[in-house]
């Protein structure tokens, strides 16, 4: 069975955990500055340039996605996807069908597209100004709610107004962590929002982006946990039903800002909770895509049964966390010593069915422009485990790795390749609900075991991964990890608008995160999206598992 | 001596009147209670034969697995990921490598750890139960009998289920709660058994000697009917082999890694399109363990009945 994701640290549903890709990441190749002097949206689109590139298996023409591609306007077209284990919420869920169905009702002020672009949406243009302490968006005209209702700032301020308010918790609450409080979102006439920061943060755009998914524009009246009953957005479609347990209809919507689109008419979603079942529904021509596809699944049967597999990189990674304040792992050597023993190429295959590129130690992923050419690519080396070990005063290492069911594969890769050089893991594998409950500040088990074993999935900037995961007392920092050098090389990339400087800042965090090793990144994975491309023209993966089907047809 | 019927089918001889019955034939009740059943003539049936050969098949496996496997079940093999049956493996390998077969064999083990040690279970505590209750009968017996009740009526697997959620899953737990859920079976079985029996003159005559409960139950009804309890005993064999299986199915059952089949069968059973012998062949031996300990308890049951 497919095992997806109810992380609530996710950014997304797990896919991109479970769903790497081959493609080595395109360097950006614009500057961030462009970003951060707000000019025209084309520029500022470009600040991410082709973090990763992507492929499609069995359907060569749907890699651009320009235009209807050749297919139909209208029609109706259904997708399959596992039924959401949270509720149908903006505010709350943190689910990738959730967040996939949200987003075909609701839209953004900036979508994020498949290669980590800023593409603008309800805001057109946006611009900071006080050393990067405050950013404006400018919003599009003549945006209407589903039921009339004009968008303006007031309504966009609300919106953000009810994810900080920690009330109403929101995951989109550690995304603005030590970045945006409440209280910092102001209307500034009819059309523009300002958002004024804790700090300087160059990267704020993609914090009020699909990037950060709760932050979907609702209306001003909106009560939390309400959408199901009136689900009105802005986005391009109309929830017309829903059922938890068996799937949910949409419609067009005829007030949709960008006149003409959708091309469709109409979409079904069918939930399943087995993927092995999703798969025979696609194969069968049942559905005619899937909303979250598992890639070592799909990916085989890539060109048979006119099944087309769209895969994109990404920035998601499964972190092995080692708590550096309790034994065995208080001693660097030791954690060096794990680091050493593995064998990241045989993850990756093991894992990722060799999808994926290899990760290092660190937390600036290859598809990040500022990530490190410098620093050596970690290997397995046993006589360096031995002789750390031995440094370390280490006989035999043993440890308990804690995991949620989804990670099971990934630990018992770890407990096999840690056997080969003598060191005995033995496995704690728990509900996802249980290892991701309990209290957060005291004893939940993925921050608080000595070592265990956390998907996160793909986020756009590599601060949304250093802020809470290895910034000293970071929200979700599991290591118990602090270093003031990392803390203030991390702060000073985030307000960094220089590309050299923001690289060089990202060298310091790298190189101190792969010398200490709180975390273990062996493998940085993306996503994969199964669709039959004698249906379906233009349905493109996404490494966050998000769904855009305003150029969709029917083939 | 041969007789042939109306129908000129040859059947066996009744007894000469005023003879010596045969031992083990309906005129010597008590002589073939107590005398051991016959393999020989259990074995003449052929469902009996292939059962008992499955059954000590996979036990001769799950004691000797390491020196017939022809892998380590638990080594991962990056470049051997999915291979199919072949000569290298002769089951092929699986998502991690792993050789099929060496799984498959290593697996028996545990189910038939968990599986005798729940039967013996189930069937000490119901069988005992049931024999107190059916031969001293009265208060003890209702209250006994109302508590299994209830116990009986409840879902046993999703019962399973809850309590290994919360006890945590070790090979302990699973016989612990196994074998819990077969007490009432067996115990209802038992006692009426024993009901019938207690009203036999010899319990009666043992009554009038002055025979200890204790004794009256060890020594006079137990033995009459032991093929009641043999037959519970290989019946809850095969349902407790389900059972461990399921739950491990289900991921309750053993550690994560484990070659135990019901695990192997949850685990690959998403790559049964690109793998289908990762999940054919623990099931098949699934399968035929629960087969194979159906058909010797088929056999044991006519067995009894006849008598």
């Amino acid at each position: 069975m497919a095992e997806f994701s109810t992380n609530p640290i996710d950014i997304s549903v797990n896919p991109t955990t479970r769903a790497p890709t081959t493609e080595h990441p395109v360097r950006a190749l614009l500057t961030r500055r462009g970003l951060f002097a707000g000019a025209g949206a084309g520029g500022l689109a470009a600040f991410l340039a082709a973090c990763g590139s992507s492929t499609s298996d069995g359907d060569p023409g749907t890699a651009a996605t320009s235009g209807t591609g050749g297919g139909k306007r209208g029609g109706v077209i259904t997708l399959g996807a596992p039924p959401p284990p949270t509720a149908l919420d903006p505010v709350t869920m943190y689910d990738g069908t959730a967040i996939a169905l949200v987003q075909l009702v609701a839209d953004y002020l900036i979508w994020l597209d498949p290669d980590f672009r800023l593409q603008p949406r309800l805001a057109t243009a946006w611009a900071s100004s006080d050393g990067g302490r405050t950013w404006s968006f400018t919003l599009r005209k003549g945006v209407v709610f589903s039921d009339g209702t004009p968008l303006d700032a007031a309504t966009v301020k609300a919106s953000f107004d009810r994810l900080l308010d920690p009330a109403n918790k929101s995951s989109a609450l550690s995304a603005f962590d030590t970045v945006l409080k409440a209280g910092g979102v102001s209307a500034s006439g009819a059309n523009t929002v300002v958002f004024r920061l804790e700090r300087p943060f160059s990267d704020f755009p993609y914090l009020v982006s699909a990037g950060n998914y709760n932050s979907a524009v609702l209306k001003a009246d909106y009560k939390v946990g309400t959408f199901p009953q009136k689900p009105i957005g802005t986005g391009p479609f109309l929830l017309t039903s829903y059922n938890v347990g068996t799937g949910a209809s949409f419609t067009r919507n005829p007030k949709y800002w960008d006149a003409g689109k959708p091309y469709l008419e109409g979409v079904k979603v069918t939930f399943r909770k087995d993927a092995q079942a999703d798969l025979l529904a696609l194969q069968s021509g049942a559905i005619d895509g899937q909303i979250l596809s598992q890639a070592d699944l799909v990916i085989p049967l890539a060109g048979s049964n006119s099944i087309a597999v769209d895969k994109v990189g990404g920035t998601g990674v499964t972190v092995l966390t080692l708590r550096v304040d309790k034994p065995p792992f208080t001693r660097k050597e030791v954690r060096q010593a794990v680091a050493y023993a593995l064998d990241r190429p045989g993850v990756l295959t093991s894992v990722y069915n060799g999808i994926g590129v290899l990760g290092n130690d660190h937390l600036i992923a290859p598809a990040f422009p500022a990530a490190p050419t410098d620093l050596p690519q970690r290997a397995k080396d046993a006589a360096k485990v031995t002789s750390l070990l031995s440094a370390a005063g280490i006989d035999h290492l043993r440890f308990t790795l804690s995991f949620d069911v989804p990670n099971k594969s990934y630990a018992l890769v770890i407990q096999d390749q840690l056997k080969r050089v003598g060191i005995t893991v033995d496995l704690d594998q728990q509900p996802s609900d249980k290892f991701y409950g309990g209290n957060q500040d005291t004893d939940t088990p993925w921050l608080f075991t000595t070592a265990n074993l956390v998907g996160w999935a793909g986020r756009p900037t590599p601060s949304q991964f250093i802020i809470p995961m290895v910034k000293s007392h970071g929200v979700w920092n599991g290591s118990k990890y602090a270093n003031p050098a990392l803390d203030a090389a991390a702060n000073a990339y985030d307000a960094a608008t220089d590309p050299a400087e923001r690289k060089k800042q990202a060298g310091i965090i790298a190189r101190a995160l792969n010398e200490d090793v709180p975390i273990i990144v062996n493998v940085w994975n993306g996503a994969a999206r199964a669709y039959r491309s004698d249906r379906i023209k233009g349905l493109r993966s996404h490494p966050s598992g998000f769904l855009d089907l305003t150029t969709v047809t029917r083939a | 001596m041969k007789v042939t019927d109306l129908k000129g089918a040859v059947t066996a001889a009744p007894p000469e009147r005023g003879g010596e019955p045969a031992a083990g034939t309906l005129a010597d009740p008590v002589r073939r209670a107590r005398g051991p059943l016959d393999p020989r003539r259990l074995a003449r049936h052929l469902s009996f034969a292939v059962g008992g050969f499955l059954l000590v098949g996979w036990i001769v496996v799950a004691l000797f697995w390491p020196h017939l496997a022809p892998a380590d079940p638990m080594a991962q093999h990056p470049d051997l990921r999915m291979r199919a049956p072949g000569a290298g493996h002769l089951l092929g390998t699986d998502q991690f490598g792993r050789d099929v077969l060496s799984r498959v064999l290593a697996g028996a083990r545990p189910v038939l750890e968990v599986a005798p040690l729940a039967t013996a279970l189930g069937v000490g505590v119901g069988s005992l139960l049931g024999l107190v209750c059916g031969v001293r009968r009265g208060l003890f017996d209702e209250i006994a009998m109302r508590v299994l009740d209830v116990l009986a009526v409840f879902p046993s697997l999703i019962g399973a289920v809850v309590v290994v959620a919360l006890a945590g899953r070790s090979t302990t737990t699973l016989v612990l709660v196994i074998g819990t859920f077969f007490v009432p079976i067996v115990a209802r079985s038992v006692r009426a058994a024993a009901l019938t029996e207690r009203e036999k003159p010899y319990v009666e005559a043992a009554r009038l000697r002055g025979e200890p409960f204790w004794s009256l139950l060890w020594r006079e009804v137990l033995p009459n009917i032991a093929g009641t309890v043999l037959v519970e005993a290989t019946s809850r064999l095969g349902d407790a082999v389900f059972a461990a299986s399921t739950l491990s199915f289900l991921g309750l059952g053993q550690p994560p890694g484990s070659p135990e089949w019901g695990a192997s069968v949850a685990d690959n059973r998403v790559f049964l399109q690109q793998g289908w012998w990762t999940v054919l062949f623990p099931a098949l031996a699934v399968g035929s363990l629960v087969v194979g300990v159906a058909l010797v308890a088929d056999n044991l049951r006519e067995r009894v009945a006849a008598r």
